[in-house]
């Protein structure tokens, strides 16, 4: 019986980004707005709530639509897939070679080779995968996925 | 220590550790056929620096963008196909324009006297070669540049 595994966890630093980045935005947007009707800068509790309960929507919503991963894998092949609509639906034998990729800051991806040298990244810190451990295991399923030297495919 | 211990040890050094502040040590292969070997791992680098906006631009502007590659091979002990292994790496950095290259050679084990003189006499300048006793954790290297500047970098037992 073939095990499917499934990690989707919180990445806390790009939530906390998006966050960052939204608060702002939606502060400038404030304003500017303020700045434009009242011709002064409006500074007000109300304002100032209405703006956090903003930048929660808006920085869950980016974070939601560009990083959050989700990847499910078996001995047979893996599905990813990052923010919404961006899926990819791989089968191990799809791929030669593996190679581990620090990006940066502690950062860690597994790549994965095709044939063409084409590749595809699966974002093992952004997973919370130990990224040398995940590369040995994606290592093992690719290469018991190859077909045998010598041996010809069933036709 | 066993050599896949030491290797993962060598490759967190070079992408995460020091060897940060020789080159940016950002990929690594493990069994990676090269000509008619097939290398334990295979690490390649930049040599110019990734970071924020500021140290982009002076990395940018002040190092030479080039670069260097990393292999270790534990088939060898004796070091009997050195001759082969090096002019396989130096056709590598030829065809593929890297400038230089380490190349580590781990055992569970002391060397031969022989393997020891032939890579304490090589001076290739392009190549830097170590061999490293991981029982005795003691690291005899080439006599060439990148091969003085080896054992920083690559010791790594603990």
């Amino acid at each position: 019986m073939l095990q499917v595994r499934t990690v989707a966890p919180l990445q806390v630093m790009n939530l906390t980004m998006s966050l960052i980045a939204f608060f702002l935005l939606t502060s400038f947007a404030w304003f500017a707005a303020g700045f434009v009707v009242f011709r002064e800068i409006v500074i007000s509790r109300p304002v100032f709530g209405i703006n956090i309960a903003l930048t929660g929507l808006l920085g869950w919503w980016w974070y939601r639509a560009q990083y959050h991963a989700v990847f499910s894998w078996d001995q047979q092949g893996f599905e990813l897939t990052k923010g919404r609509g961006r899926k990819s639906i791989r089968k191990w034998q799809d791929f030669s070679q593996v190679s581990l990729v620090h990006e940066g800051y502690g950062r860690f991806l597994v790549r994965l080779y095709g044939d063409g040298g084409e590749y595809l990244d699966i974002p093992a810190s952004a997973l919370k995968l130990p990224p040398s451990d995940f590369r040995f295991e994606v290592l093992d399923l690719v290469k018991r996925e190859q077909p045998a030297d010598g041996v010809d495919e069933p036709a | 220590m066993k050599v896949n211990e030491y290797l993962v040890k060598l490759e967190d050094s070079l992408m995460v550790g020091s060897g940060r502040w020789l080159a940016d040590f950002n990929e690594s292969f493990w069994e990676y056929q090269l000509g008619d070997f097939v290398f334990d791992m295979f690490v390649t680098a930049k040599v110019r620096p990734k970071g924020f906006f500021l140290s982009r631009v002076a990395s940018w502007l002040l190092m030479p963008n080039y670069y260097v590659v990393c292999l270790a091979y534990s088939k060898d002990h004796e070091v009997r196909q050195l001759h082969d292994l090096l002019t396989t790496i130096s056709r590598f950095l030829k065809e593929e324009e890297y400038a230089w290259a380490w190349l580590v050679i781990p055992h569970e084990g002391s060397f031969s006297s022989k393997a020891r003189l032939m890579v304490e006499r090589n001076d290739s300048r392009e190549i830097g070669i170590a061999l490293v006793d991981l029982s005795s954790q003691e690291i005899v290297h080439a006599s060439s540049y990148w091969g003085q500047r080896m054992p920083r970098f690559i010791r790594c037992f603990k």
